[in-house]
């Protein structure tokens, strides 16, 4: 054998194992997650603790991430991200139905939470509709004002200097606070939400919105004086979409307070809603529609972010 | 009568109790369609001059005349170009001009608005960047649309406030002779106040040079070019290297006085 031919064979030999060495661990990789559906889906139809309950909603639920999965086959992180979901759902199956004297209206089998979405999904809807309405009102009133009077005392340096610090003040206290004397006082209970909800936003809103006008860059100002704008377009066109970029990026932690001051609301006084649901089951002892509140508010608060998102994508385009 | 009379005009700025002067009893007058340079080294005062033009500053005392009437505050007569930050970044290049065509004619649609705004960005060459927003152009591509956006809104007065002062040697060059060249195709002839710090841009642009030292105007050079105008053959004639040494001087003599006079070796 020639030596070109020899040192051919060797590069050869040796590209070919390293690439097969890479190819082998991207195919474990890839199988993983598959391998934990495998198996769970086994898990499900081994006879345990829990046969009454029936497993369509669970096994819907599962069906659905495993197509979910194989659309997008390419993304390293959803891979990842099933895996630990899937290895959590093994550790919930197996401690649940499959271990000894297990205590199942205490821990529920996951079967037995995902059945609830199917059985009780006219309560569900009915939840997340009036939950939805409060945070609604309360959010676009918080919203509106918070640009409208922010934009006013951004621009106006008396203003500014005189309601900011107030406003420092006043932010800080967890809305939270107000909720039981907010349901005492105001006439009926949607009122009171609705205002708490719209104090949970509107400081974050206006503080932001004020801090931002407050330091628009003086260049973009003098351009706008000297195109004469009038005092409606000043606000629409240079102001408001001055700001937008930063509302934006403060939606979703505004969001997310406002979800958790009006679920906490709805536990204290409301007779529907997603926090009423979880606390009107929780004195019952039906740990089962707890469980499945908690994973609706869970999968409701990420719908909203994911809106939000996409949302800002849409609206803000210039940078 | 004078398009624009600067008559004994003062500024002064309180920076927190301190007082500052920025511009000293100055006198000078533009005739209409005149195209005229403001020229001096930094701190000379040349900015405060053009936002007291444009109308962003009013004179601490003295007289400011537009057509012979005293003008107060920004108007539609009047259309400025700074260095930096003219257009919204919210908006696309043709929404810029669109935006601006709006605002100085109300009755305008925003389809005719729209037509008109795309036929500027044309004469400026960017009929293809009518949908890029600012960040996605270059500055002189940012700073051709704010002419044309400028130009759009139809002023009397252009006034320019070192226009290309933060593009590049090759670059400016470029948009210098577009200037020269849209301004030509203009109906009607605008008067131009210039600020630059550029010597040469000065002389290949303007009709009359103003050089500004100590906070007022210190010389005054008539520029003797025919239009339209060759940069060649200006950079080669006697003229030119005259007005550009005579201007130079004038530089330097503010930076000796600055710098301790006479005794100062270099």
């Amino acid at each position: 054998m020639t030596t070109a031919a020899l040192q051919e064979k060797k590069g050869i030999a040796l590209s070919w194992s390293a690439a097969e060495v890479m190819k082998a661990m991207r195919t474990i990789q890839w199988f993983i997650p598959h391998i934990l559906f495998a198996a769970l889906l086994a898990l499900v139809f081994t006879p345990g603790a829990d046969e009454a309950t029936p497993v369509g909603p669970f096994l819907a639920i599962l069906a659905i991430s495993e197509a979910a999965l194989l659309l997008n086959r390419h993304s390293r992180p959803l891979s990842d991200v099933m895996t630990i979901l899937y290895l959590l759902f093994i550790v919930w199956e197996i401690g649940t139905t499959k271990a000894e004297d297990v205590n199942l209206l205490l821990y529920p089998s996951p079967a037995k939470v995902f059945a609830i979405f199917a059985s009780d999904w006219q309560k569900i809807l009915e939840g997340i509709r009036s939950s939805m309405y409060l945070l609604g009102v309360g959010f676009t009133a918080a919203l509106v004002l918070g640009v409208l009077l922010g934009i006013v005392t951004g621009s106006v340096p008396r203003l500014r200097d005189s309601l900011l610090p107030l406003a420092k003040v006043v932010s800080p206290i967890p809305p939270i606070i107000y909720t039981p004397y907010a349901v005492a006082v105001l006439p009926t209970f949607e009122i009171a939400s609705i205002f708490v909800i719209f104090s949970s936003i509107f400081w974050q809103i206006y503080i932001q919105v004020a801090l931002s006008v407050a330091n628009i860059d003086q260049k973009l100002l003098d351009s706008a004086k000297t195109m004469n704008l009038s005092a409606a377009a000043m606000f629409f066109h240079v102001l408001w979409p001055y700001c937008l970029p930063n509302i934006m990026k403060t939606l979703p932690l505004s969001v997310a307070n406002a979800f958790m001051v009006l679920t906490a609301a709805e536990m204290i006084g409301a007779t529907s809603g997603l926090g009423y649901f979880v606390r009107y089951y929780a004195d019952f002892a039906d740990y089962t529609r707890v469980i499945a509140g908690i994973f609706l508010i869970g999968i409701v608060v990420s719908a909203l972010n994911y809106g939000i998102a996409e949302l800002e994508r849409k609206v803000v385009r210039w940078h | 009568m004078h398009k624009i009379e600067i008559s004994d005009v003062s500024l002064t700025y309180d920076d927190d109790g301190v007082i500052y002067n920025a511009l000293d009893r100055m006198n000078f007058s533009v005739e209409p369609g005149e195209f005229v340079s403001i020229i001096g080294s930094s701190g000379c005062g040349k900015s405060s001059t053009l936002s007291i033009l444009a109308g962003l500053r009013e004179p601490t005392s003295g007289r400011y005349l537009i057509d012979g009437e005293v003008s107060h505050g920004t108007g539609r007569n009047r259309g400025v170009v700074f260095q930096h930050y003219s257009l919204f970044p919210w908006m696309t290049a043709e929404e810029n001009i669109a935006f601006g065509i709006r605002q100085a004619f109300p009755d305008t649609t925003q389809k005719e608005a729209a037509e008109i705004a795309r036929e500027y960005l044309e004469k400026v060459g960017l009929a293809e960047f009518e949908d890029k927003y600012p960040y996605q152009m270059s500055g002189g591509m940012q700073q051709r649309t704010a002419i044309a956006r400028t130009l759009a809104m139809q002023p009397e007065i252009l006034l320019l406030d070192e226009p290309f002062g933060a593009i590049d040697a090759r670059n400016r060059i470029l948009l210098q002779d577009l200037l020269l060249e849209v301004l030509g195709k203009e109906k009607q002839q605008k008067t131009i106040v210039f600020v630059t710090h550029d010597i040469d841009e000065a002389i290949l642009l303007s009709d009359r040079i103003l050089f500004m030292d100590k906070k007022q105007i210190s010389e005054e050079f008539i520029v003797p070019f025919d239009r339209p105008r060759n940069r060649e053959k200006i950079f080669q004639s006697q003229e030119y290297i005259q007005m550009r040494q005579a201007l130079l001087s004038c530089f330097f003599r503010g930076i000796r006085e600055k710098i301790g006079g006479e005794e100062v070796v270099l």
